[in-house]
């Protein structure tokens, strides 16, 4: 098998329910969740197939974590490219795959309003996107759009949700139960990215665990700043 | 030495390595649960 550098990408996944797996391949932790590697060898509309960078593999390609990252955070936004859709787009796209015309009563019976002001970030084909989150020109500009902070909502390692209405929380201890009901009810344990919610800080940059208890992406590698999209 | 950076390809042994394949799935269900769950909080508010 012959594998190209430009085929390295990136994702995200969490540190604690991956501990096994983070063993044996080189990785980097940003806050309470893990930057992993893979080779991309192929991909259609609906799969794609990936080799996981070992440290084993890393040895043999002489490659450090850090070189691994930087080829894999210019490969990951060309190969797979974020988008930010309203929530309504997104789940259009996802209830509606073959299409469904705007007029169609359907929409607004199953679909949120455009103004309910939740967005998801995620890639091409929605499949580990959540990784955009590691592009701090991305958020940036979004959260200029706004004029404000952005509260980002792991939902899955496929996407994330966000909420340019900082406001809208007050009580932490609610939206802790409320994310943490989801993942166990609702979301697939291997798709489960983190019980915890992020602040997006528009002037610095960066992004803050919004729980105190939690590690911060920014103190960890200073992960979201100077990376550019 | 050279590093990742310098290598055009790279070959592996099939034979050594294991390829996963990832399949797209559904969002709709856990996102319809963060709209209810918000919609919600709106409420409360």
């Amino acid at each position: 098998m012959e594998i190209s550098k430009k085929d390295i990408i990136f994702e995200l996944v969490n540190t604690e329910n991956n501990l096994d797996k983070l063993q044996n391949c080189p990785h980097r932790e940003v806050g309470d969740l893990s930057v992993i590697y893979k080779f991309l060898v192929s991909k259609n509309d609906t799969n794609r197939m990936t080799l996981p960078i070992t440290n084993e593999i890393a040895e043999k390609i002489e490659a450090s974590e850090e070189e691994l990252f930087e080829v894999a955070y210019n490969n990951t936004k060309e190969i797979t490219p974020f988008k930010i859709l309203s929530m309504r787009e997104m789940l259009m796209g996802n209830m509606f795959p073959d299409g469904i015309s705007e007029d169609d009563p359907m929409l607004d019976m199953l679909l949120p309003p455009d103004d309910i002001g939740m967005y998801v970030l995620s890639n091409e084909g929605g499949l580990k996107g959540a990784c955009g989150i590691l592009y701090s020109d991305l958020l940036g500009e979004f959260a200029d759009k706004f004029e404000a902070d952005l509260i980002i909502i792991p939902s899955s390692i496929h996407e994330v949700i966000i909420l340019p209405d900082i406001d809208l929380f007050n009580d932490k201890d609610m939206i802790r139960s409320m994310v943490s009901e989801i993942n166990e009810g609702v979301v697939a344990e291997e798709d489960r990215l983190s019980n915890n919610i992020y602040l997006f800080d528009r002037e610095n940059r960066e992004i803050k665990p919004i729980f105190d208890d939690v590690p911060s992406i920014s103190d960890s590698d200073s992960l979201t700043k100077n990376n550019t999209i | 030495m050279k590093s990742v950076k310098d290598l055009s390809t790279i070959k592996l042994d099939d034979n050594k390595v294991e390829i996963e394949k990832e399949e797209n799935v559904s969002s709709a269900d856990r996102l319809n649960a963060y709209v209810k769950a918000i919609k919600e909080v709106k409420k409360e508010d």
